[in-house]
C-alpha cells in the first residue's frame, strides 16, 4: 500500500491506484475548515457561500494535483506534470484557500497559529522564503533524492503548499497579522516573483541534457523525450506562472477600484442622513 | 523587524531540516548509489571499464531489412554500442535507446558516422523485422536491429560472458517478460569490448564518453609487444578472378600492418565458400608446386601481399557460381589480432594485375 505518490520506477499503468494519505490530508483540511466556519458562525458570521465555493475549488484542485493520476505521473514519470503540480500547489490553490476563508474567520484562528503566521507572513520573509524554497525544490539532487520516497515526495508537496500559502498571505489576507501590502506594493511583490523564477526557468528550458534522473530514467509514458519534457516544464513555469500572476494583478486592481468606488460613494449616501439629524 | 529576521532564520532552518530528513530517509542504498556515482565520475570514463578487454565476437545475424549482417565486418573501425533487448520492453530498453539517440543527434555529423548502435533482439518471436524497423526508427534512423534464433543470441551472450535470455510465464493475454542483460557494451574502434554501461547511464554521461571513445587510443605505457588490433591491419579490396567452371576460386589481397608487433595470417572465412585454404608456391625437386600453408607472417609496418604466383587464398566448395561483379565479405583470420573483414569483388581474370596494381598504389598513399 502506497500512502503518498512517489517515483517507483515501475512501468506506468492506467489502472487506478489508491493513495489513502492524500485522502486523509484533504479530509483533515476540509474538517478544519468546517470547524472554523462553525466557530465563525457561532461568533455572529454570515452564510459565506462565495467563500465556501472558493475554498472548495482550491481543495478540489489540491486533491487533483496530489492524487492519481496527476500525483503519480508527476512524482515519477514526467517533469512537465510535476510542474503542473507545482503551479497548482504553489500558485493556484493557496490564493483560493486564503480567499476561501471569510475575513471574520481569521479572527477565529487559534492564537498559537497566528503567533507563528504573523512574523512568517511579513512580505520580505514570505517572498524570500517562498522563492528560496522553489529554487531548492527544483535542484536535481533534491528532486532525485526526495521523489524516490513517499516521505520525501510528501515533504516537497508540503513545502510547495505551505510556501505558497505564506507567499500569497500578504496579497490575499489583511487581518489579523496586519501585514497586507498596499495595492501598488502587491503588484510589485507579484512582479518580483516573475523575476525571481527566471533562473529556474532558464535552467529547465535551456539545459543541454535532462537534469533529473527521476524523469530521464523513468519508464516511458509517452513518446515525448526527457529533454522535451523538461523544456515543457520550464516553459509552463514561465508562461503559466506569468498568466497566473497577471490574473492576480488584475484581481488586485479590480478590488482596489471597487474599494475606491465604495469610498467615494459612501459620504454621498451618508449625507442625507446627517442632514436630517439637526443634532449633528 | 527583529521578529521578521527571526522568522526568516527559523524558516530557512525548518526547510533545511525537512530536506535533511528527506535525504536521510532514502537510506544507505541511495548513499551507496551516490558513492558509486562519485567513483564513476572520478575515473576517466563514465562507463565501467573492463579490466580484461574482450575481442569483438564474430557472428552474422539478419538485420531488420532481411540482409545478413556480419557484426565484425560491418562495424569494423567504428565505436560500436551493442545492446540486447526487446521492443515490448516497458522500461530499460526504450530508456537506453532514447538516451543514446538524444546524445547522438547532438553530436557533430562526422562523430555520429563513427558510431554504430546495434540492437540484438532477445525476443525474436515477437520482434519481427517490421517491428524492429518501426521501434528503432522512432529513436534514430541509424540504429541497426538484428534478429537470430534465441540459441544464436544466447551463444553471443555466452561469448561475451553475459547471462542468457530468460523468458517469463505467458499471461492470459499472451504477454510475457524477457529477462536480459541490461548493460550496453561499448567496443572501441580497435574491435575490443572495453566498457559497459549499466542501466542508469545518463545522457550527460554518454555525451562525455562517446566523444572520448570515438577517438580512442591505447593507454599510455601500453607494452610495445601488445598484440596487433584488427584495426591496425588494413586490408585492401580483395579480388577474385572468375573461376573456371565449378572449380575453386583464388583470392588476392594486400594487408598493410600498422601494428607494433608481428602477426600471422592463418586462414579466412566467407559465406560463399565452404572451405578456405591459404596457399603458397614452393620449389620441390626443381619444380614449382602449389602447397597448403599453415600461416604467412606479416611484419610491423610492412604489407602482406596475396597475389598471382605468390601467396593466395583458395575458396573451395563454392555455394554458387561466382560471376564478375559479385561482391562478398571475407574475414581474414590472424593469429593474434583475430578476424579482419574485407570486401571482395569478382573480376575477369584479365583484370587481376591491373586491379592489384591500383590497390597497391592506393595503399602507398
Amino acid at each position: 500500500m502506497q500512502w503518498w505518490c512517489s517515483a517507483q520506477g515501475e512501468p506506468w499503468t492506467w489502472a487506478w491506484q489508491a493513495y489513502p494519505g492524500v485522502w486523509l490530508f484533504i479530509g483533515i483540511i476540509a474538517t478544519g475548515y468546517a470547524r472554523l466556519l462553525r466557530r465563525t458562525r457561532a461568533a455572529g458570521g454570515g452564510a459565506f457561500r462565495s467563500s465556501i465555493a472558493l475554498f472548495a475549488t482550491g481543495l478540489l484542485l489540491l486533491w487533483l494535483s496530489l492524487d492519481w493520476p496527476i500525483g503519480a505521473i508527476g512524482a515519477g514519470y514526467l517533469a512537465s506534470v510535476h510542474m503542473v503540480q507545482f503551479l497548482l500547489m504553489g500558485l493556484i490553490v493557496p490564493p483560493l484557500l486564503l480567499y476561501g476563508i471569510p475575513e471574520q474567520a481569521y479572527e477565529q484562528l487559534p492564537p498559537r497559529l497566528l503567533a507563528v503566521l504573523t512574523p512568517v507572513t511579513r512580505p520580505v520573509v514570505a517572498f524570500t522564503s517562498f522563492n528560496l524554497m522553489v529554487i531548492l525544490t527544483h535542484l536535481p539532487p533534491v528532486v532525485d533524492t526526495l521523489m524516490a520516497t513517499q516521505l520525501g515526495s510528501f515533504a516537497i508537496d508540503m513545502l510547495w503548499l505551505g510556501g505558497g500559502i505564506i507567499f500569497w498571505w500578504p496579497v490575499c489576507v489583511g487581518t489579523p497579522g496586519g501585514s497586507q501590502l498596499r495595492e501598488l506594493a502587491k503588484v510589485g511583490y507579484l512582479g518580483l516573483y516573475l523575476i525571481a523564477m527566471k533562473p529556474v526557468f532558464i535552467y529547465l528550458t535551456f539545459s543541454r541534457f535532462p537534469q533529473y534522473a527521476t524523469y530521464e530514467l523513468a519508464p516511458r509514458i509517452s513518446n515525448i523525450s526527457a529533454r522535451a519534457d523538461q523544456q515543457m516544464a520550464g516553459l509552463m513555469m514561465e508562461v503559466v506562472g506569468m498568466i497566473i500572476i497577471l490574473l492576480a494583478v488584475g484581481a488586485v486592481f479590480l478590488r482596489w477600484s471597487a474599494r475606491e468606488a465604495r469610498a467615494e460613494t459612501a459620504p454621498v449616501q451618508a449625507a442625507p442622513a446627517a442632514l436630517a439629524d439637526p443634532q449633528r | 523587524m527583529k521578529r521578521s529576521r527571526a522568522a526568516l532564520a527559523a524558516l530557512l532552518l525548518a526547510g533545511g531540516t525537512v530536506l535533511w530528513v528527506g535525504l536521510r530517509a532514502v537510506g544507505p542504498e541511495a548513499q551507496a548509489q551516490r558513492d558509486a556515482r562519485r567513483a564513476m565520475e572520478a575515473r576517466e570514463y563514465r562507463g565501467a571499464e573492463l579490466p580484461d578487454p574482450m575481442p569483438k565476437p564474430a557472428f552474422t545475424l539478419t538485420d531488420m531489412y532481411g540482409h545478413p549482417f556480419d557484426f565484425v565486418a560491418e562495424t569494423d573501425g567504428r565505436l560500436t554500442l551493442l545492446f540486447f533487448g526487446f521492443t515490448n520492453c516497458p522500461d530499460i530498453c526504450p530508456v537506453h535507446m532514447a538516451n543514446i539517440a538524444a546524445v547522438l543527434k547532438d553530436l557533430p555529423q562526422p562523430v555520429q558516422q563513427q558510431i554504430r548502435v546495434v540492437f540484438i533482439s532477445a525476443d525474436p518471436d515477437r520482434d519481427t523485422p517490421e517491428k524492429l524497423q518501426q521501434w528503432l526508427g522512432v529513436f534514430h534512423p541509424s540504429f541497426i536491429g538484428l534478429r537470430g534464433s534465441i540459441e544464436e543470441v544466447n551463444d553471443i551472450l555466452a561469448e561475451l560472458r553475459l547471462p542468457p535470455v530468460v523468458f517469463g510465464e505467458v499471461d492470459e493475454r499472451g504477454n510475457y517478460s524477457v529477462g536480459h542483460a541490461a548493460q550496453i557494451l561499448a567496443f572501441t574502434p580497435d574491435g575490443y569490448l572495453r566498457l559497459m554501461y549499466p542501466f542508469g547511464t545518463r545522457q550527460a554521461d554518454w555525451a562525455v564518453d562517446l566523444l572520448k571513445l570515438t577517438s580512442w587510443e591505447p593507454p599510455a605505457g601500453a607494452p610495445a609487444d601488445a598484440p596487433p588490433r584488427p584495426s591496425q591491419l588494413r586490408p585492401s579490396m580483395a579480388y577474385v578472378p572468375v573461376p573456371a567452371g565449378e572449380g575453386p576460386a583464388a583470392l588476392y589481397i594486400t594487408v598493410a600492418s600498422r601494428a607494433a608487433a608481428p602477426d600471422t595470417l592463418v586462414g579466412a572465412h566467407t559465406r560463399v565458400a565452404g572451405r578456405v585454404e591459404l596457399h603458397g608456391h614452393a620449389e620441390r625437386d626443381g619444380t614449382m608446386i602449389m602447397e597448403r600453408l599453415d600461416g604467412v607472417p606479416v611484419q610491423p609496418g610492412d604489407s602482406l601481399r596475396l597475389m598471382p604466383g605468390g601467396y593466395h587464398l583458395m575458396l573451395h566448395d563454392l555455394t554458387h557460381r561466382l560471376a564478375a561483379g559479385d561482391t562478398f565479405t571475407v574475414e581474414l583470420e590472424f593469429r593474434r589480432a583475430g578476424r579482419v573483414a574485407a570486401r571482395s569483388v569478382v573480376i575477369p581474370y584479365s583484370a587481376v594485375e591491373r586491379m592489384l596494381s591500383a590497390s597497391e598504389r592506393q595503399e602507398g598513399h
